[in-house]
């Protein structure tokens, strides 16, 4: 087994596919790693994922901190940046990827993506983000779409919302209407977060800027844009396509932040559409 | 409320929904309202025309619940078809902030989706964990403070156990030196003793002699001065002078030492008056050291003052 790509001594003996609760499926040349975004974890992929089963490897895994990851693992310092995280990616991807890799990361998890390849140029083939934004505070002419003092007032939602963590988001308390394939697995994890990590990694993210280093990004990469989007506005869209050299900019017809979930085959299409004129 | 257009009894279904005791809306998949209630109308101070079909209900938080909504409420209704007691902060059309829990269950009807929505006002609620949150901050001030402090103390005794560690070495050093001196030192003094012992009794003429006098009495003193830095560095290790005692005759004692010291200074008279009986208990070279030390002072005295009388006892 080779050691880990970065910083692979750090907390020796834990079992990164344990740690980062890390799935892998399909069977193909290439592989895809899912990255979840901010506030849920990897179910955020049950209708785009298993659709790249017959052609491809298929990875996906939780951020440390989220959804079923080993929270233990979760160190304020290594995870302070979205660096530590992108560390974690590089491990994930030297144990369990096979082939060319395709990092599809959603929200903070494009930079994550980013930020690994810029470590370990040539790791990744492609990239696909959803929803990216490599800033998300105004700042002078840039548009990120939030003064400082709205990432407090999100602190302070988040600190009144426990989530699954007090396990009273759990449908059952509503009757889980129409979603008889849920299981209780999923229902208990999902957007689990341990209040003090999730504040923490709020700020991480929304904290966060890697303008800087998009211009440094040479790997092909498709950026997945939604027209109405809170977190990541078009505005933020058109800037990252300037921005990266070699990037192509697909706006989805889509309200919210998560076009995998809402508007998942349009999101397929985009990304099928991307994945052939690799090959070529 | 006052307003309502249900003009049938208590239990009429109409009725029940504009006036419930708490807020109810219809929204699409999107969040845009298509029903909302009297009660929640109220609570926001909007008129229903200003809400359906042209406001979302995330318009109407805060910026931090409007995130939250897209992070984590969106995603929750797409998976897992509801969600219960979230709580966020509605804004009324004043700008005041309201706290407020919410429940919402997805449904799918005919082909497209609805979420059906509860709002409860949550003042109380709100306050108390307003105050929770106060509370906890400072708790968390103090534990920092408290931790500051601890890591302040541990660095200070990491200190102070490196100077410990220092001192030890620095002792261990000096006691090695002493070893080199007491033992490496001594050896060759003694060969060079014996030596001249030798030399003394094979017939050596009168410059011979004063050389070999001159040999003796530096061996003599080298001898002392080592003697004398085995007991500064004893000293200043902390492990004190050493002292053999010995019964030992005084008398006799103080004689051996004034022979030697008679031919160190020529020039001055030394006497030895004996009172009492002279055995006793005490260290031999400590006494010849003392006596060693007491006349060289006197004899230095003397030089400067002649003919005065200095008495010791």
């Amino acid at each position: 087994m080779p050691s880990g790509a970065a910083d692979g001594g750090w907390r020796v003996g834990v079992d990164v596919l344990k740690r980062n609760n890390v799935h892998v499926s399909g069977n193909g040349p290439a592989t895809m790693v899912f990255a979840h975004g901010f506030g849920c974890d990897q179910h955020m992929w049950r209708l785009m994922a298993p659709n790249y089963e017959d052609r491809y490897r298929v990875v996906i895994y939780d951020l440390v901190g989220s959804g079923l990851s080993d929270l233990a693992c979760y160190d304020k310092a290594r995870h302070g940046t979205l660096q530590g995280h992108a560390d974690d990616v590089l491990e994930i991807v030297e144990r369990s990827a096979q082939g060319p890799v395709i990092f599809v990361g959603h929200s903070v998890s494009a930079m994550i993506g980013m930020l690994a390849d810029l470590k370990a140029p040539g790791k990744f083939a492609a990239q696909v983000m959803i929803g990216p934004s490599p800033c998300y505070i105004n700042d002078g002419d840039y548009v990120g779409g939030f003064e400082r003092g709205d990432i407090d007032s999100l602190l302070e939602t988040l600190e009144s919302n426990y989530l699954g963590w007090s396990s009273s988001m759990a449908p059952a308390i509503m009757g889980a209407p129409g979603q008889p394939e849920l299981s209780v697995e999923l229902t208990n994890s999902f957007c689990r977060t341990d209040p003090e990590i999730a504040k923490h990694f709020a700020r991480v993210t929304f904290l966060s800027d890697n303008r800087a280093d998009l211009s440094r990004l040479q790997t092909p990469t498709l950026i997945l844009q939604c027209t109405d989007d809170l977190i990541a506005p078009q505005a933020v869209g058109d800037y990252m396509k300037r921005t990266i050299p070699n990037a192509t900019l697909r706006l989805i017809e889509n309200t919210g932040h998560c076009p995998h979930l809402s508007a998942p085959s349009a999101s397929r299409a985009a990304v099928d559409e991307f994945l052939g004129g690799l090959a070529h | 409320m006052e307003g309502s257009s249900a003009a049938a009894g208590p239990s009429d279904a109409g009725a029940l929904y504009n006036e419930a005791p708490c807020g109810l809306l219809v929204t699409a998949d999107n969040g845009l309202i298509q029903r909302v209630n009297q009660t929640f109308c109220t609570w926001v101070g909007r008129e229903p025309a200003e809400l359906v079909g042209r406001c979302k209900l995330q318009d109407l938080l805060t910026m931090g619940g409007r995130i939250f909504h897209q992070t984590h409420w969106g995603p929750l209704m797409q998976i897992q078809g509801s969600v219960s007691e979230v709580k966020l902060d509605v804004v009324h059309k004043d700008g005041r902030k309201l706290p407020t829990v919410w429940n919402a269950v997805r449904r799918v009807h005919g082909g497209s989706a609805v979420h059906e929505v509860a709002v409860f006002i949550a003042e109380d609620r709100g306050k108390y964990e307003h105050e929770l949150v106060l509370a906890r901050r400072r708790a968390e001030e103090l534990l920092a403070k408290e931790q500051e402090t601890q890591q302040a103390l541990r660095a200070a005794q990491a200190e102070r156990d490196r100077q410990q560690a220092l001192a030890e070495d620095r002792a261990l050093f000096a006691e090695q030196m002493m070893a080199i001196v007491s033992h490496d030192l001594r050896n060759p003094l003694s060969v060079i003793r014996m030596s001249a012992h030798i030399l003394a009794r094979s017939g050596l003429n009168p410059k011979q002699e004063m050389a070999l006098a001159r040999l003796v009495s530096s061996n003599a003193r080298a001898t002392r001065l080592i003697a004398d830095l085995l007991d500064f560095s004893r000293g200043r290790i902390g492990t004190g002078l050493e002292v053999e005692v010995a019964d030992i005759d005084f008398h006799a004692l103080v004689d051996e030492a004034l022979a030697d010291l008679r031919v160190a200074f020529p020039d001055t008279t030394i006497e030895h008056r004996r009172v009492g009986a002279g055995v006793c208990r005490g260290s031999a070279d400590r006494l010849i050291q003392l006596i060693g030390n007491l006349v060289a002072l006197v004899a230095a005295l003397v030089a400067d003052r002649a003919g005065h009388q200095f008495g010791a006892a």
